[in-house]
This record gives C-alpha cells, structure tokens and sequence, in this order.
C-alpha cells in the first residue's frame, strides 16, 4: 500500500468514525448536561 | 325531545349538530362521547350553554364546519352526532348579531377599577426585594414556549431566538422539537413545545408539555395566545397558570385586534390574572423586547403568577369551588411531595387523570373520599366532571374578557377566508382546486425546478468524483481504495446528496401551504374519502408527495396531529411510485413495449395506488376497524405565509436531511459497495461478479424463481435498487441483465420495481420517523407484497401473452 492510498484511506476511514460518532451521540446525548432535567429525554432516547 | 321557541334562523327543538343545516344557530345543551374526543370538545370551548353555528359543510356533506366562540371548527358528523343543542333564547340570540358586539362591564367581577400598571414581571420600583427568591448568578435560564395551534408560535420562536436554533426529533409528538438562544440573552435557552390545545392527559404532545414544563429544569414559562382568538387561547393559559411556574403572557395579533375595531385592557388583565401581559405581534417584531425582559424577570427572580384559583365562590352555586379546595386540602401534602402542584393535581384528579392519580398514588380511602365529594359537585351542577371543570375555566375566562376585552367586530381575515373558502372548499370546486394546486406543486417541485437543480448537482458530484477519480488515479492510489472514493462516496452518497434541491423545494410549497392556512382545507374536504382507508385528512399531502419522492413524503408526515395516523400514512406512502422508478418503468418499456410507454406508466400508477388503497383496507380491518384520529380541527383564517417561517423550515430540513446523507446513509452505503466489490477471499471484482453480492444475490434468486427474475444478475440489480432506484437500470445494463427477460417477465419485473421496499434514504427517513422497526417491518412488508403481486402479474401476463 503506498502513501496515497494509506492517507485516502486514512480520511475515508475518519469520515466514517465521526458519522459513528455523531449516531452514537445522538443515541447517548440524554446523559450530557444538555439533557439534564429534559423530561423530553425518553422519547430522544426511544426516537433517536 | 324538549320543545324550544323556534326562530327563523335557530333550530327549533333539540337535536344534535350533525342534523342542523348550514346557517343554523344553536346553544351546545349536552356534550356527548367520552375520552380523548370529549375531553377536545371540551377544550375547544364545545361546552353545555356555548353558542355556536354551521357554516358551512365539506363537498361530501362531511365533516362540517362551525363557528364557535369567534372562530372556525371542523368536526365529522359522527362526532357531531354526541352533541345536543337546542334553539337560543331570546336573550342568547344577540351572540350571533353583529351590532351587538359590546361588551357588557356592568358585570364585574374583579372589582379593582384601574387602568393603572401593575408592574408584574419588572425591576425598579415595581419589584419588591422582600419577597424575591432570585436564582444563583450565572444560571442558565431556561424557558418553554407554551400556545395553541395557529397562535403563532413558530413565528415568535423564530424571532426570539434568530438563526441560533437547534432541531430535535420526536415521533410521536407533532412537530419537532426546537431548541435555541433567546437573541440577546446569551445566559438563556428557549424550547418550543408542541402546539396543544390544554394539558388533558390524552395526546403525547400534552404530557410532554405538561412533563417539561414541570421539570425542575425549567425556569419560567412563556405562553403565546393569539389575541383575535383570546376566549378559546386563555384555556391553556389558566390550566399553564395552575402549574404554578413563573409565566408570561404574550397576546399575540394585536395589530389585527386593533385593526378590526377591538382592544384589550392589558394592565387590567394582568391584574386580575396576576401574571405579567404583553402584548406582541410575533409577526411585525413588536413587542418582543418587552416581553423578553418580562421573561427574564419572573424566570431570574422565580415570581409564579399571583392566581391559580379560578372558581368563583357564587359561580352556578359554588358546587365546583367546593369540590376543588376539598380536593386540594386532602391531596396537599402527597401533591407536595409528588412535586406537583395541589391546585393543577386536583383539578387534574377531578376531571380523571390517571397520570396525575398514579402520581399521588394516593390510598382507596382518599381516593373514595375524592369520589364522593365529585359526585356530590356532579349532582349540584348538573354536569359531569370533565365538563364542569372546563365550564369553570371558561366561565372565569368570560367574566375575564367581559372586563377586559373590547372583541373586535367580525375580522377583515374572517370574512376575507370566507370568501375564499366559498371557491377552495365550494361543493364542486373543492376537489378539482385541489387536485390542480397539489399537480402543480408536484410538477414544479419535481420537473420544473428540482429536476434540473438535481440533475446539475448530480453533474457536478459526478464531475466531483470524476476529478477525484482522476487525481486519485494519478496518485497512483489502489484501485480498491479509489472504487471506494468514486463509486461509494460519490456515486452512492452523492446521489442520495442530489435529492436536496427536491426536498427543499418541495418544502418551500408545503410550508407555503400550511403558513397560508390551506393544509387545513385541504384535510377538510379530503377527510371523509380517507377516514374510508382508516386514515385521516391530512394523510393526503404526504401520499401524493410520495408520488414525486417517498423521503419528503414520509417526512411531511409530520404534519399529521396523530401518532397512529402518522405510521399508517408513512406506512403507505412507499406504495406511491416515486420519480426515481420512472427510469426502471422507461427501460423495460422501451425495450418490451416499445409505442406503448404511456399505457404501461399509467397502468403501473394505478396498480401503485389500488395497491396502497387495498393495503390500507387490510390494515383497517388488522387494526379492528379502528377509526382515524378525531378529526376536531380549527381553521385558522388565510394568511400570507411569514417567509421567515418559511426560510427556517427549509433550511432545518435540507439540515436535517445532508446530516443523514453523511452519517447513515454513508455507512450503508460503504457496507453494500463493500459487499458488491469484494469476493469472500477479499479479492477485488469486476462488475459485481463473484462478489459477496452476487453470492447472497443468488441465495436469494431461487425465491424470485416463481416470478420468472431467478437469475443472479436480476437480484443483484433489486439489490442495488436498495441504495438508489436509478441505480437499477445501471445495473441491469453493467450486468447484461436486458437479454435473460422476456415480455413476461418484463412485466414481473416492472410490477417487483414499482412495489419493492424503497430506497435506503426513504427507509431512513422512516427509521427517523418511526424507529429502526418499523424501518425493518416496511422493507420486509414491501417485498412481501411486491412478490405476492409480482407473482400474480407474472401468472397472468403468461396466460394472455
């Protein structure tokens, strides 16, 4: 594998793990401090 | 039946409002049903001793629209049917008669005469440092915006909070759930709660607003009513005042108010209520600084509203004040330590909350105790429960308005929508405007302008990944990787990234639509077909918009007030054949039907929508012939769409929509590239043969046996359809499909592509809609029905050709 390919790869590959990233974020965020308090947050959970 | 003085224009003798005809006047004598339908009746101001009249009635005689306490409601006629009426007395009559609007001060009851500021919600010398409970410094303020539909809610959020706007997504509530910085108050945070008409325990709208209004979180409480509107608005408002949390109250509209000859004593007012009252209009940006500062004062300084006591002592004998204090004295203290407010948990427990009584959890000799004593008021006021609790809001609303409200005369907007409505909801005009304005909207969405905006922004990413291909190239990067980049990222994001331009275009018309008030019509003279299907009125809009793409379709969904008919109609909205087909439909037409593409377009659209319809019918039938949703809707007069509303909408969809493109949709994307491009042994392949595709592809062919598709190449080709439709046709043609059909299996193969699960973006718009579920159950229900009808075309067209 050469350079390029390995830098191609590399960015494809970081791509994926932010769009990872953001689901389970999405997935999580009823534990950050956004959510504290939101009586919303069962439904953000079930939905999300 | 009771005998009434009969007048020219009144009903003469009791009936229910189903039987009266258009023009027809009548006093509400007796509110039938039960549940949720009640219990919106009541709401809405459909209360015993309310004054109402129809005016006019769907193309199919059903449902009928009223006017009720100064504004339009549409209900079905079974609906209708539980409510009694009779014939007004003389003394009633005047409530229908323009020239006498006056309001009667006479009959005050909160005797404090002046006009003089009460300073509710303010610093300076209007605040008291004595009894102040300020909230430590540097606390986030954080606020719920409460109103009812057509308050014009959206309109004041957005120009509360700008651009700074964060969008969540709830199912099951009605819209999405907004978030964002009060401009200017960079310590503050704004969330738009759904568009309710009270806090009754029966839709996931009113408990959520109920429960994040209740939260400790939450500072203060801004609640929006549209002052054209004030008697049926102030309903929400004095149940949000029950709750106890600091509020303001901002009068919306009160230029069309003043406009139209009316005025409100706004010191006065929020004397009597006891919470500060501004007036706004959300609209013309007036007002907002004023009602910001008052917001920020009551939630700093947690001032709750000075009254939540709305039960006259002398009101219809006292019955209902009695009931209540006996109530709160004995729930008090479980009322305290359940965190909920006495007053709001027994007026709740009066009229049957479960959520509130399992709350207190409050043991069987309270709770008989508690029973007893609502007989006893149900006995003395000659109502049942639900209906004196809402005859003693609104009875305080009355007197309320009576002091502090001079009600316009008959709106310029109401007799302006009337007007329209006589073309756009007319008996034979209706239907045929309809089927025009939604052609027209398809045709300029999907041909006139998001045809060629797609096809340029799929030019320039296939131009992207040409280039990037190019460059890649020249790095000399492998040519696994380089597949990746061009044919998975550009060629499969990218074309779902080209459907932007449609969604937002689409959306621009939607939120047109809607802003200006037409939706609500088009519900209004669509429903009795629909409600035949199980579904409601407004499942219209989404199913024809699937006919254009099913990602806005199953996304415009959301327009739908009612969880159940918004999985039924997304449900049915990927059997209405999406633009994206029209390439399979052309292909195969061309090749096996040649001269005769436009008798097998029309024949497929109608198998699509007989489909839909059948499917609909089973599923009504699945369900227990479980009605749509109660169809109790307001018609809000005609007005030119806000384009800021307008602005916003688009941009949180396109948003939304690119968010989706490049986290989901590319990961699927990548799985299935993977699974076309590679063989088991990890080794490059050339046009998908031999691939792990081609490998599960064929597993799969001997189920497609039956329908004359068993090859390979063809189920490679449905499989790639799951990415994009268009991808088909390339497909079929890489993979030399065109030579293994005949016209019998043309015809298979045409009815499998119109009925098939849809694409990866239109199953995760439903995964978002619905959950990851119901995403699985539509692509397996899909291909269920799609092979059962595929079999039976493929079975037939061997008999005749």
């Amino acid at each position: 594998m050469n350079a390029a390919t390995a830098i191609v790869l590399a960015v494809v590959l970081s791509a994926v793990a932010v769009a990872v990233a953001i689901i389970v974020h999405h997935r999580r965020k009823a534990g950050t401090s956004a959510c504290c308090g939101c009586a919303l947050k069962d439904l953000c959970l079930k939905t999300e | 039946m009771r005998p009434c003085i009969a007048y020219s224009n009144f009903v003469s003798e009791m009936q229910t409002i189903d039987n009266l005809e258009i023009g027809r006047e009548a006093i509400i004598e007796e509110v039938g049903g039960e549940g949720q339908i009640r219990t919106h009746f009541l709401d809405m101001g459909l209360i015993p001793g309310a004054k109402l009249k129809v005016v006019a009635k769907a193309p199919t005689g059903d449902p009928i629209q009223l006017l009720v306490s100064g504004y339009a409601l549409t209900l079905r006629k079974a609906d209708a049917a539980g409510i009694t009426v009779r014939a007004p007395l003389p003394a009633e009559t005047d409530a229908f008669s323009e020239e006498n609007e006056e309001t009667d001060y006479g009959r005050n009851t909160y005797l404090h005469d002046h006009n003089a500021h009460p300073g509710l919600g303010e610093g300076g010398k209007y605040h008291s440092k004595d009894h102040e409970k300020p909230l430590p410094k540097g606390t986030r303020l954080t606020f719920a915006l409460a109103g009812q539909q057509n308050s014009g809610k959206t309109t004041l959020f957005n120009v509360l909070t700008g651009s700074s706007q964060h969008v969540g997504n709830f199912p099951g509530v009605t819209v999405d759930r907004k978030e964002g910085v009060i401009k200017g108050h960079q310590d503050t945070s704004i969330t738009d709660l759904p568009g309710i008409y009270s806090l009754s325990p029966y839709t996931a709208e009113e408990i959520v607003s109920r429960e994040f209004i209740l939260a400790p979180g939450t500072n203060g409480l801004i609640n929006i009513v549209d002052a054209s509107n004030i008697e049926r608005n102030l309903y929400l408002t004095l149940q949000l005042m029950e709750l106890g949390v600091p509020m303001v109250l901002a009068l919306n509209m009160m230029d069309e108010v003043r406009g139209n000859g009316g005025s409100i004593r706004i010191n006065e007012m929020e004397r009597i209520l006891g919470v500060p009252v501004v007036g706004i209009s959300a609209a013309r940006n007036e007002g907002i600084d004023e009602l910001v500062e008052h917001a920020v004062h009551v939630a700093r300084y947690q001032e709750p509203p000075a009254r939540n006591d709305f039960c006259g002592k002398d009101d219809n004998g006292g019955a209902v004040h009695r009931c209540l204090h006996s109530v709160i004295h004995l729930i008090e203290e479980r009322a305290a330590a359940s965190g909920i407010p006495a007053r709001f948990a027994a007026t709740k427990l009066i009229e049957g909350d479960g959520w509130v009584e399992r709350a207190l959890n409050l043991p069987a000799g309270e709770r008989e105790a508690i029973e007893k004593i609502i007989v006893t008021m149900e006995q003395e006021r000659g109502l049942d429960r639900a209906a004196a609790i809402a005859d003693m809001r609104y009875t305080f609303i009355r007197k309320l308005c009576a002091q502090t409200v001079v009600k316009p005369r008959e709106s310029k907007e109401y007799r302006r929508s009337r007007r329209i409505d006589k073309v756009l909801t007319g008996r034979w005009t209706a239907i045929p405007i309809f089927i025009a304005v939604m052609a027209l909207v398809v045709w300029l969405t999907i041909d006139v302008l998001g045809a060629p905006l797609q096809e340029l922004l799929d030019r320039g990413i296939s131009a992207l990944g040409a280039g990037a291909g190019e460059l890649l190239a020249r790095w000399d990067v492998s040519p696994a990787v380089l597949s990746l980049v061009v044919d998975a990222i550009f060629g499969g994001v990218g074309a779902v990234c080209s459907f932007v331009p449609i969604i937002v275009i689409l959306f621009f018309f939607l939120s047109m639509l809607e802003d200006s008030g037409y939706m609500a019509r088009v519900a209004y003279v669509t429903d009795s077909y629909l409600r035949k299907l199980g579904l409601s009125g407004r499942s219209i809009v989404p199913l024809i918009i699937g006919l254009g793409c099913s990602v806005p379709g199953v996304m415009a969904s959301r327009t739908l007030p009612s969880a159940r008919d918004r999985r039924k109609t997304i449900l049915l909205t990927p059997f209405m054949s999406c633009s994206a087909k029209l390439p399979i439909y052309a292909f195969l037409s061309a090749a096996f039907f040649p001269g005769h593409g436009g008798l097998v377009l029309v024949c497929l659209y109608l198998l699509s929508i007989c489909t839909g319809v059948l499917v609909a019918l089973i599923s009504k039938h699945v369900d227990g012939g479980s009605e749509a949703a109660p169809f109790v809707m307001e018609l809000p007069n005609y007005r030119l769409p806000q384009l800021r509303n307008v602005g916003h909408l688009m941009w949180d969809k396109t948003k939304d929509f690119i968010q989706r493109a490049f986290t989901v949709i590319l990961i699927a994307t990548l799985v299935i590239w993977f699974l076309q491009s590679f063989s088991f042994r990890f080794e490059m392949v050339e046009n998908g043969e031999g691939s792990m595709l081609a490998w599960v592809a064929g597993l799969l062919a001997p189920l497609f046996a039956p329908l004359g598709l068993g090859d390979w190449r063809i189920v490679t080709a449905f499989i790639s359809g799951f990415l994009a439709k268009e991808s088909v046709v390339a497909t079929m043609e890489v993979l030399g499909v065109l030579g293994s059909l005949n016209v019998a299996t043309a015809v298979s193969m045409l009815v499998f592509s119109l009925l098939y699960t849809p694409c990866i973006a239109a199953i995760a718009a439903v995964r978002r809609e619905l959950g990851g579920k119901w995403a699985i159950f539509v692509i397996v229900f899909q291909c269920l029905v799609a092979w059962v009808v595929a079999f039976g075309a493929y079975r037939i067209a061997l008999l005749i050709l």
